[in-house]
């Protein structure tokens, strides 16, 4: 009988102990969703490197026309303009307008996610950003964390709530924005307490 | 006794139970799992679609030095002023390359396993994109002139991304060593960087051997063109 118990009570703690184990187990990857890269497979891997390819044959179709305007006196000066006109637009030396999302981010903060945020929308066909009215192009200083936890940002000092523009396709920044795994989705876990919000927006202008 | 060993089995089971409900409630994100010649088809596609990609981004540094050279030819004919202000808007978009003194970063993943062995991302021992992304934002806040990861010039709206173990810059592969070049004041870039507070999570790794990284100052770093496309057809300018 009490050989018996002991098998019993032996048992049933190694059930146990083996339950805690596959629990902790659990707990590492639930974690793992908290990462500030999102998970994807190959699926997505052969989208992306699919639209990149289209997005580059474009870029060398336009290339490769400039080069002919070029070539051709009556309308080498034109090319000229408008390449000038599309270098406005992407440097940020003139005001740009178009539509896109805007979302806003309530609470606690930090730098690590803006750079994540801006990356996030970049990579999801956003063609301009803003944070808090200021536009994010080349000769913008990065993102910087003050003493008190404060984000930098080429010399100004944001603070809550964050406005973040994007012109774009705004039913694609949007979707995937907001998909499951997407920035969004990972930001509510990192900071429970913080708003999220996201709208689209026919036109946003930034200056 | 009886009643003591029956309430402790009770409560035993009670516990298990809830551990094993627990268990079954964890939404813990599922491997994919193909067939192998499935997954050895999807890996050709990947390889067919990477070479078309090289090909194209190399015939687009080609086709942009061809189109600098006829705005060249057109200038010398014309005399045009609008030269100088094109050639200020390539060199703030990245379309330039940029030579002089700045930094050599390298980071690398832990030498234990290949990348391609490793089947979970979150590894410690590799470099995640969100390390490439703070460090080129370190960079950046200290005013680099140009940065480049594995001679993929970083723009503003270039993304650094991971899919899967694989991390992406402009879209493109890059393999490790990761090898980031950045031109610009060599001593405030270095500043920043050795700040172990600005980088915690590579620092952490690193005193742990998980992962490697190096700098090195350099005197004649050459960052060559962005070789992605531009796009702006959702931009408008707004007319004064």
């Amino acid at each position: 009988m009490i050989l018996e118990r002991k098998i019993l009570i032996l048992g049933t703690a190694t059930l146990l102990s083996f339950f805690v184990v596959i629990q902790i187990n659990s707990f590492d990857n639930v974690n793992d969703t908290l990462q500030r890269d999102s998970k994807s497979n190959i699926f997505q891997e052969i989208k992306i490197l699919k639209e990149k390819n289209e997005d580059l044959k474009s870029e060398i179709s336009d290339l490769e026309s400039a080069v002919g305007q070029l070539n051709d006196q009556g309308k080498a000066l034109n090319a000229i303009q408008e390449e000038i006109t599309e270098y406005t637009k992407l440097s940020g030396k003139a005001s740009v307008f178009g539509p896109g999302v805007t979302m806003t981010i309530d609470g606690k903060f930090s730098t690590p996610w803006m750079i994540d945020m801006v990356n996030e929308l970049f990579n999801s066909g956003a063609q301009a950003v803003s944070v808090n009215g200021i536009r994010i192009v080349n000769q913008t200083a990065g993102f910087d964390t003050l003493p008190k936890g404060q984000i930098l940002l080429n010399g100004s000092v944001l603070s809550s709530p964050y406005t973040v523009n994007a012109i774009g396709e705004a039913t694609t920044l949007f979707s995937l924005i907001q998909s499951p795994g997407g920035i969004f989705d990972r930001l509510k876990k990192a900071f429970p307490a913080t708003k999220t919000n996201i709208t689209t927006k026919d036109i946003i202008q930034m200056d | 006794m009886k009643r003591s060993f029956v309430f402790t089995f009770m409560m035993t089971g009670l516990l298990a139970g809830t551990l094993l409900t627990w268990q079954f409630l964890s939404k813990a994100p599922l491997e994919l799992n193909f067939p192998s010649d499935e997954v050895k088809a999807k890996e050709d596609l990947l390889k067919s679609y990477l070479d078309e990609q090289s090909y194209l981004m190399s015939k687009i540094v080609s086709l942009r030095k061809e189109v600098e050279s006829a705005q060249e030819k057109v200038e010398s004919r014309t005399q045009t002023s609008n030269f100088s202000v094109l050639e200020g808007f390539k060199k703030d978009l990245g379309l330039i390359e940029m030579t002089g003194p700045g930094l050599e970063i390298t980071i690398d993943d832990g030498h234990l396993l290949t990348r391609a062995e490793r089947t979970e991302p979150s590894d410690t021992n590799l470099v995640q994109a969100s390390d490439l992304r703070d460090i080129v934002n370190l960079l950046s806040a200290a005013k680099a002139d140009a940065i480049s990861i594995n001679d993929q010039r970083i723009i503003a709206n270039s993304p650094i991304s991971s899919v899967g173990t694989t991390i992406l810059v402009n879209n493109s592969h890059i393999s490790p060593p990761f090898v980031i070049n950045a031109i610009g004041d060599s001593d405030l870039m270095l500043q920043r960087l050795l700040n172990k507070t600005l980088l915690p999570d590579i620092y952490a790794r690193r005193a742990k051997s998980n992962i490697g990284f190096e700098i090195a100052k350099k005197s004649g770093l050459i960052i060559g063109i962005y070789n992605g496309d531009l796009k702006s057809n959702y931009l408008n300018l707004v007319k004064k």
